[in-house]
């Protein structure tokens, strides 16, 4: 098991003390390899729980367990990425794609190296010298990639990575994601409200309900890759799961 | 000379071309006030006149004499703002305990205008440049101390996040994420306050001192000398002008060299788009 989340509650206050449990004692076990998509609406309490997986964020009852281990603060070897890409907009691409393994401390020769290596990985050469706001959000999302991969990871924790880009630019994103993780294998935790996003990428994945805070429901995808999003297996599949997500929802 | 040279002059040329001529017409509209004797001679000496005391106060060495003292005392009192007011506003906005509890004398005092003060720095510090220093530091610190302490506001969280999970530091964290983000809006702080500084450094010069381009014009009026009085208000609004040039300046290469500098070098295209091949698999 590689990742667990033992009975996790979390609570937030508004402003006027109100208590907001987002999470209600979520159990989820996550095995080593794993492409676990959990998909729900949105403020259903996602990206609270990437957070808690990375350690950035406590919870208020309940533990996380990577390895065995209790996560009680952040740690370069499960790396969360961003919506919003969370780049640097005063460093160019390499510089951005640099940043951790600066705070590593690793001497620049072997960082220039390193960082060039996932630059090409991510079909970014060429295009080192360029800063954020020179770039499409496409290959914002790639440099954010190839800087979480930097430090070689052993989880991947993906915030609706491609939610903010256009559907052809996701797509291709999504077959690039696929086959990164064959050649990794890395753990990825990707956090999506596309049911049919977890379905071409996952190899599990996790419906996630508002009102209870919980996952209520997790399922194997048995589809062969590569996957196709018309297909008709496919199509039963997401309909079948949607049905599942639509319950889970208390209108 | 090359063609980019040419290209800056001509593009110089062009956006001096309108304020020019609105300089112009202001300088023709009082020679036009004074020789139709709307405005008495008396009352507002023309331009020529005011040019030649200008050339008075120049060629008789006041002018540099008075420029100096003006200076010396504004880089102090200025100085002294910015290397109090930044840190304190950084740790202000830093920690919300240290916010809580200052922020409401902070907003007692703010309001009140430098100038009020004048009477209690003459008391403390006597007449003399440490009363002046005072004055222009009271006019930039708040400022500067508000600006720093907001411009934390700036730093997105996110960025903060992902700096921690790569095991960032506070001291990392601060050097490599916090400054970086909030470094423009210091900056604007720095200029905001520096205008007001100079504003107050000849109100604190009219009243504390014996010297310098506030001092001056107190001392052309007692003459009768009006035509001084606008020559060293209008030596205030150039140097004035040029001040906040060179912070400006200052501010940019500081940043590009610390690596804070939000400006890309030049480049063909601004977005290069997703062209490339599919590359994940490349390897």
């Amino acid at each position: 098991m590689k990742v667990k989340l033992r009975e996790i509650s979390k609570v937030f206050y508004s402003e006027k003390s109100e208590e907001k449990e987002v999470l209600q004692r979520l159990s989820l076990d996550i095995y080593e390899g794993d492409f676990f998509c959990l998909v729900g609406t949105s403020g259903s309490g996602k990206s609270t729980l990437l957070k808690l997986i990375a350690g950035l964020e406590r919870p208020t009852r309940g533990e996380v367990l990577i390895d065995d281990q209790l996560v009680e603060r952040p740690s370069a070897k499960q790396v969360l990425i961003f919506q919003d890409y969370a780049l640097l907009p005063w460093r160019n691409v390499q510089d951005n794609v640099e940043f951790g393994l600066e705070i590593q401390k690793i001497p620049p020769a072997k960082r220039r190296a390193t960082a060039e290596k996932y630059i090409r990985l991510v079909g970014l050469n060429g295009h080192e010298g360029k800063y954020p706001r020179e770039l499409s959000g496409g290959m914002c999302q790639r440099v954010a990639v190839a800087r979480a991969l930097t430090l070689n990871p052993e989880i991947l924790l993906m915030d609706e990575p491609f939610s903010a880009l256009d559907t052809i630019t996701r797509e291709r994103l999504e077959e690039e994601m696929v086959r990164l993780w064959e050649l990794e294998r890395k753990t990825i935790v990707f956090v999506t409200h596309d049911l049919r996003e977890a379905l071409f990428l996952g190899t599990r994945v996790g419906i996630m309900d508002s009102t209870y805070g919980r996952v209520v429901e997790t399922e194997k995808i048995e589809l062969p890759r590569p996957r196709r999003s018309g297909s008709a297996a496919f199509t039963a599949l997401q309909d079948r799961l949607k049905q599942k997500l639509a319950w889970g929802r208390a209108i | 000379m090359t063609a980019k040279m040419y290209a800056h002059f001509k593009n110089l040329s062009r956006s001096a071309y309108l304020p020019v001529l609105t300089f112009i017409t202001f300088l023709l509209l009082w020679q036009g006030l004074v020789e139709t004797n709307l405005f008495p001679r008396a009352y507002l000496p023309p331009p020529l006149e005011v040019a030649v005391a200008l050339l008075y106060l120049t060629g008789s060495g006041l002018l540099l004499e008075h420029i100096g003292a003006s200076l010396w005392r504004f880089i102090w009192g200025y100085g002294l703002a910015a290397a109090a007011g930044i840190p304190l506003g950084l740790l202000l906005g830093r920690t919300n305990k240290a916010r809580e509890a200052v922020g409401p004398l902070i907003q007692i005092l703010r309001p009140i205008s430098p100038i009020a003060w004048i009477p209690l720095a003459i008391l403390w510090f006597g007449t003399g440049n440490n009363a002046a220093i005072f004055i222009i530091f009271l006019a930039s610190f708040f400022i500067i101390l508000l600006s720093a302490a907001a411009s934390l506001n700036q730093v997105e969280k996110n960025l903060l996040d992902m700096a921690r999970n790569f095991g960032a530091k506070e001291k990392d964290l601060l050097l490599k994420v916090i400054l970086p983000a909030a470094y423009p809006q210091i900056l604007l702080g720095l200029q905001v306050a520096l205008g007001a500084a100079w504003i107050h450094l000849v109100a604190g010069e009219m009243i504390a001192v014996q010297s310098g381009l506030g001092f001056l014009i107190i001392d052309s009026r007692n003459l009768l000398r009006y035509d001084s009085v606008i020559a060293a208000m209008l030596v205030i609004g150039l140097l004035g002008l040029f001040i906040n040039w060179f912070i400006k300046k200052a501010g940019d290469t500081a940043a590009r060299k610390w690596g804070f500098s939000y400006a890309a070098p030049e480049s063909e295209s601004k977005v290069a788009g997703d062209k490339q091949s599919i590359l994940f698999g490349e390897k």
